[in-house]
């Protein structure tokens, strides 16, 4: 802060200090691309760096970091243990304050996911924080799996199936699943 | 020494709202026009002529420093109700596209704030802003503080990037090459190296080739081209530099220095230059190994003499021999160990092991014999291996009949005892019964004399003469035997006289025993 105020005092009149206008009034929107870059390359790094068992993502291929493949292994004692189960991220420009579009691209049998892989959870949705991150997004879909939320269904067979038959739906589950290649 | 830590103490509390050395007064205002925007709760931050949160954070800092929403150190970090610590951008930016029920939360723990944030303690700003950066100007590779890096990159960096001072030029100007009220874009030329040459004296030229340090010089010599850090360790070397490499195959073309790319290109001869290279080191090899080859074969050769010397001067009128007269196979084998081994020996002595392994492939006349001989080796080791078996079946045979004779033998001498043993006893039974008999006879005899004595004179005295007439009887009967019982023997029982005149039988069966075992020993 007392860097800035010295600026003022010390900055030259005029031309220059006409750009540093200029400049700022460009700034936001410039900024906001690359803090979203930012943010996303410290996300990859913490994921790199210290990786989570069962819990994968890199950014595709393509070179755009706003588009990524995450991987969830089935957690155990669940119907879905050791199955690998791929999904998409898309990152919107004004990433982290509005959540990222996650779908499974796996074919998943699951209560809160109909068969075009879309989710229904609230911090996808409504709930969405800023202090979300990818990693935190994987971990709840991963406990997803496990715990359905059969309130809110958008495959309603599923959470019938998964109150009243156990073994049916395992069944369901095995037979939906199939790996796909990237 | 406390007092002098005291003025100390104060002399640093003193200097400490004011770190830059800009008028006091103008600070302490703005200083405090700050303080009275965060008192409202969204207190504004000055504006960054940087953009700190894209900065290369050089170093890892703690984790618990990072903004949970823009993942770098806080930058003017504030603290909520619930305790949570972010960004004061961040937040602010959070609470813009938040709708309206989440805009009073925390964006961490969702807790329901009713006041605004306050501003971090100093000790995490401070923490914060210690974090090293890199200096954001291109070519500037200093790493200092992020509450510096904006002083230095805006102040300092001779890197940075400023407008030419003239207002009709819209070219940059590196700091260091700025000229106050000075536009030097018209009389001089930036050079990537980061010179500025004054232009119109030729030395523009100059600099591309002597001096600037990216395009190089250029040797006299051999005209190449090198760096000029690169120039004080050059060794130039014209003739390999400029001459084509199918020189020796054959090129007879001549060329400046400078068209040797071109014929590099357009030669034949110096595009096969490198097979030709290859197929030359290849020719060599093979005649070093053709030369080794050739010694090899010398002395294979000489082994080879001498091992038909060898055989035909010892062994083989015998292997013709033993051909002609199978009959006398223990003669060849006396033959053959006597004198074979020695015409071996004398093989090995002459041919290296490694040698003898080809010589079958020379000569056929050695060949077949050699073979011949091997074969009867051969045969020789097996008879006698075999004779050497039947020897070891025989001596276990042997032993094997030395201990059945023997067990034989003790079961014999068992046997017999157990026979002798019952013959004992029936002797005794036989003789024990004699006496019974002989008894019985005696009593009758003396019945019959007592009815001829009765008939002749009818005496009642007649028991006398039966106790004297019994004594004789018995005397007969035992034939030199023991008499000493013989009162018992006469009134006593049957089975008891067998028994107590056992012992007085003990000499007979005695004799009888040692009898036999005469002749078993026999």
């Amino acid at each position: 802060m007392d860097f800035a105020l010295e600026d003022t005092q010390n900055a030259a009149p005029g031309l220059p200090s006409m750009a540093e206008q200029q400049k700022l009034a460009v700034a936001p929107r410039k900024a906001d691309t690359q803090s979203v870059t930012k943010r996303l390359q410290s996300e990859l790094m913490t994921l790199m760096m210290s990786p989570t068992p069962g819990i994968s993502a890199f950014p595709d291929a393509d070179g755009n970091l706003l588009h990524w493949t995450a991987t969830i292994v089935g957690p155990k004692d669940t119907p879905y243990a050791d199955l690998n189960l791929k999904l998409s991220f898309e990152f919107p420009g004004n990433y982290p304050y509005t959540a990222p579009t996650v779908q499974f691209k796996t074919p998943i049998y699951h209560p809160n996911i109909d068969f075009s892989g879309r989710i229904c959870l609230d911090i996808l949705k409504d709930k969405w924080s800023a202090v979300y991150n990818v990693q935190t997004v994987l971990l709840s879909l991963q406990s997803l799996l496990g715990e359905p939320n059969n309130a809110s269904p958008l495959n309603n067979e599923a959470a019938q199936l998964h109150q009243n038959d156990p073994e049916e739906y395992q069944r369901k589950v095995l037979a939906r699943h199939q790996d796909i290649d990237d | 020494m406390q007092p002098h830590f005291d003025a100390l103490f104060a002399e640093s509390v003193r200097s400490s709202p004011s770190l830059s050395p800009s008028s006091s007064s103008s600070s302490l205002s703005t200083h405090g026009a700050t303080q009275a925007a965060t008192q409202g709760g969204n207190y504004d931050e000055p504006p960054s002529k940087i953009d700190l949160r894209a900065l290369d954070y050089v170093t890892d800092y703690d984790s618990h420093l990072m903004c949970p929403i823009c993942h770098v150190p806080f930058l003017h970090p504030v603290v909520l109700e619930c305790d949570h610590t972010f960004c004061n951008s961040c937040l602010k930016e959070y609470r813009e596209g938040a709708s309206s029920g989440a805009r009073s939360r925390c964006p961490t723990c969702r807790a329901v704030l009713s006041s605004g944030p306050r501003k971090a303690s100093r000790l995490i700003v401070n923490m914060c802003n210690e974090t090293k950066v890199r200096c954001p100007n291109d070519d500037c590779q200093e790493v200092l503080p992020r509450g510096c890096v904006e002083h230095h990159a805006t102040k300092e960096c001779p890197h940075e990037r400023l407008r030419c001072p003239d207002p009709k030029c819209d070219k940059l100007v590196k700091r260091r090459n700025h000229v106050p009220a000075q536009c030097i874009h018209i009389s001089h030329i930036e050079c990537d190296c980061g010179a500025v040459i004054e232009l119109g004296k030729g030395e523009w030229l100059r600099h591309k080739d002597e001096d600037c340090p990216n395009t190089g010089v250029k040797c006299e010599e051999c005209g190449q081209r090198i760096s000029a850090s690169d120039y004080p360790g050059h060794i130039c070397n014209p003739d390999d530099d400029h001459s084509c490499p199918g020189k020796q195959y054959g090129c007879t073309d001549d060329f400046s220095p400078e068209d040797s790319e071109a014929h590099l290109k357009s030669c034949p001869l110096a595009r096969l230059a490198p097979h030709l290279q290859k197929q030359s080191q290849l020719l060599q090899s093979l005649q070093e190994q053709l030369i080794m080859v050739k010694v090899r074969n010398e002395v294979l050769e000489n082994g080879f003499e001498k091992i038909h010397d060898v055989l035909n001067d010892r062994v083989l009128p015998y292997v013709s021999h033993s051909d002609h007269s199978p009959a006398e196979a223990s003669d060849i084998e006396e033959i053959e160990r006597d004198h074979i081994p020695s015409a071996l020996s004398q093989r090995d002595l002459l041919m290296p092991a490694h040698l003898g392994d080809l010589t079958p492939s020379a000569d056929p006349d050695s060949l077949s014999i050699s073979q011949t001989q091997q074969h009867l080796l051969a045969l020789h080791e097996s008879l006698r291996g075999n004779v050497s078996n039947i020897e070891n079946n025989i001596s276990t045979l042997t032993n094997t009949i030395s201990d059945l004779d023997a067990r034989t033998s003790m079961q014999i001498m068992n046997e017999t005892l157990r026979i002798k043993e019952d013959l004992a006893h029936t002797s005794a039974a036989l003789f024990s019964t004699r006496a019974q008999v002989q008894w019985l006879m005696n009593r009758e005899r003396v019945g019959q004399q007592q009815q001829a004595m009765g008939i002749r004179g009818r005496a009642p005295s007649a028991q006398p003469p039966v106790s004297n007439q019994a004594p004789s009887a018995r005397s007969s009967v035992s034939e030199g035997g023991d008499s000493s019982g013989q009162g018992q023997s006469l009134e006593g029982q049957p089975s008891a006289s067998i028994l107590g005149s056992s012992p007085s039988f003990r000499p007979q069966i005695r004799r009888q025993s040692g009898g036999s075992q005469e002749r078993v020993k026999l």
